[in-house]
């Protein structure tokens, strides 16, 4: 899932750049908090990053196919230092693949970055790996099953998203001129096969980890101040990126450009028009709901329009994006 | 077992490289990062449609690796691992896109002129990114980046992945190698995933600690 710098635009390489540096400052910024958990940091993250060098170019035999696969290191680094030290060390095994091998672009790195890095960390860590194993650990009920299906649900809803991200992006940059849905319906499965894969190759070791040494896997079993600090961390995380998502929505849209993008280009590519003809219920349901119909606010027509309508939708979505998070931290602290 | 030979030889010989005494090498790191940086910039900035800035474009790194005897095995090594998805996603150009466009007399069309300055663009990357691995060590990239304020955990971390990367590979391939004697040739079979790969990484751990222990006694906070 490395993605080149050919299948980039500038901007959408820029703007990845930005995020993932913003992610990985947060994360830098959290683990201060906590001296505990940052102590003999430094060499942790160093050398379990190469071990998840090493450990992907072990072939792990898939029966019956003939191939092979390997560990996916995002969950796996996760699941051992925890989300935030797991995502800069996979951030470092990434530069070091850019720069030593070209497994990814130089201006590519923040795409990649976050494609593989925040979402197996952040995501699949914090919301499906931690969740599901961490009460059976605390009731001292973690089992091997447990642990595999863990590793198996995170990696493989985490590539998931990864591979949506790699699509959306080389579309938003207007590299390829094939239809969204037929490059979507080219990822995901590839991505779900593999994410299986990786997913059981990980579960096992992580699964052989516990039964010899069950203090090192995060499980919330044995450092609550890891815990606590952990959910502190997604708070920050989610102000951080608020605020980032405020400023390039507000201030960056006064710079968009009037070309059609990737997917526009796609669509009038095959339709003549960049914009769908609409009709139906599902047209009339919009027509009434959309307060911000192509952009804009009515009655505001100069570019101050664009720039409120982006603050709104911000707003709303991350607004939407807290009440989410708070539901399913809720789920998981009753659980 | 191969393919953890070939990473291992492959590092030893950029290292080898970039340690070198040339003129390239002498060049400042951080010059030559904002260099690389600029032109892969350029390179991405250029439409779909423009072949010839592009294929200029990527004549450049090449002549610098020619010029400069920077060894093309190791570069074609690079383009083979970042070519097979620009290879598929290029290919698939001329089937969707069939408008006509001319260049140089030549009739292609919108798909083919596509599909060739993304291979273009892919091959002005990877060599840009190559020369600039090739001629600089870890240690003046690191140096660079912490200049520039990268955080000194990750800039430390970066070095000592990169320096265990090599000892871990080597563990690696002894632990496939001793697997292999013990009659299996084609992977690790799943009963082993956890335990092989789990060894290894207590090891890993436990050398970390190790690595701590030392560092600590030498006076690094």
């Amino acid at each position: 899932m490395h993605m080149a710098d050919a299948l980039l635009s500038p901007s959408v390489a820029g703007a990845m750049c930005c995020v993932s540096a913003l992610a990985a400052g947060v994360s830098i910024r959290n683990l201060k908090k906590r001296p505990a958990a940052c102590r003999r940091l430094a060499p942790l993250m160093g050398v379990m990053g190469a071990f998840v060098f090493a450990g992907q170019m072990i072939n792990f035999a898939l029966p019956g196919t003939g191939s092979s696969g390997h560990i996916g290191g995002g969950l796996l680094l996760a699941a051992l230092l925890g989300p935030e030290a797991g995502f800069l060390t996979l951030m470092l095994v990434l530069t070091v693949q850019c720069l030593l091998f070209a497994d990814g672009g130089l201006m590519a790195l923040g795409a990649n970055v976050w494609n593989m890095g925040f979402y197996a960390c952040f995501f699949g860590g914090c919301f499906i790996w931690h969740p599901l194993v961490e009460k059976a650990a605390m009731n001292g009920r973690l089992t091997r099953l447990r642990i595999m299906m863990a590793s198996v649900l995170a990696v493989t809803i985490s590539l998931q998203l990864g591979a949506f991200s790699v699509t959306v992006e080389t579309l938003l940059s207007g590299i390829s001129s094939l239809p969204f849905g037929a490059f979507v319906l080219l990822m995901q499965p590839i991505h779900f096969a593999i994410g299986v894969v990786e997913g059981l190759i990980s579960g096992a070791v992580l699964a052989f980890v516990y039964e010899e040494r069950p203090e090192l896997l995060w499980t919330g079993n044995h450092s609550g101040e890891k815990e606590t600090a952990a959910a502190a961390g997604i708070g920050h995380f989610a102000g951080g990126f608020a605020m980032a998502a405020l400023v390039i929505a507000g201030g960056l849209s006064l710079l968009a450009s009037e070309n059609p993008d990737g997917l526009e280009w796609s669509i009038e590519k095959l339709t003549g028009s960049t914009e769908l003809e609409s009709s139906g219920a599902a047209a009339a349901i919009q027509q009434v709901t959309s307060l911000c119909a192509d952009y804009g606010i009515p009655g505001v027509e100069s570019v101050w329009g664009n720039v409120l309508a982006a603050v709104l939708g911000v707003a709303v979505v991350t607004a939407a994006g807290f009440a989410v998070m708070r539901l399913m931290s809720c789920a998981s602290c009753t659980r | 077992m191969k393919l953890l030979s070939r990473v291992t030889e492959n590092i030893r010989q950029m290292d080898e490289l970039a340690s070198a005494d040339g003129l390239l090498q002498r060049q400042s790191a951080g010059l030559k990062l904002a260099a690389v940086l600029l032109y892969i910039a350029a390179v991405m900035l250029r439409s779909r449609y423009d072949i010839f800035v592009v294929l200029w474009l990527a004549v450049i790194p090449l002549a610098v690796c020619l010029l400069f005897h920077l060894p093309l095995s190791l570069l074609a090594g690079r383009l083979l691992v970042a070519f097979p998805a620009l290879f598929f996603l290029g290919a698939a150009e001329p089937f969707v896109d069939r408008t006509p466009a001319a260049a140089a007399g030549v009739c292609l069309t919108g798909g083919t002129t596509a599909m060739l300055v993304l291979w273009l663009k892919g091959l002005a990357a990877v060599t840009a990114a190559f020369v600039l691995t090739a001629t600089t060590p870890m240690e003046k990239i690191a140096k660079v980046l912490r200049s520039i304020g990268v955080p000194r955990l990750l800039t430390t971390s970066l070095l000592l992945s990169y320096r265990y990367i090599v000892l871990l590979l080597t563990e690696a391939e002894k632990l496939s190698l001793a697997y292999e004697l013990r009659g299996s040739t084609r992977g690790i079979s799943p009963r082993e995933w956890g335990s092989l790969a789990g060894q290894l990484l207590l090891r890993t751990i436990d050398r970390a600690e190790q690595i701590g222990d030392s560092m600590e006694l030498r006076g690094y906070r």
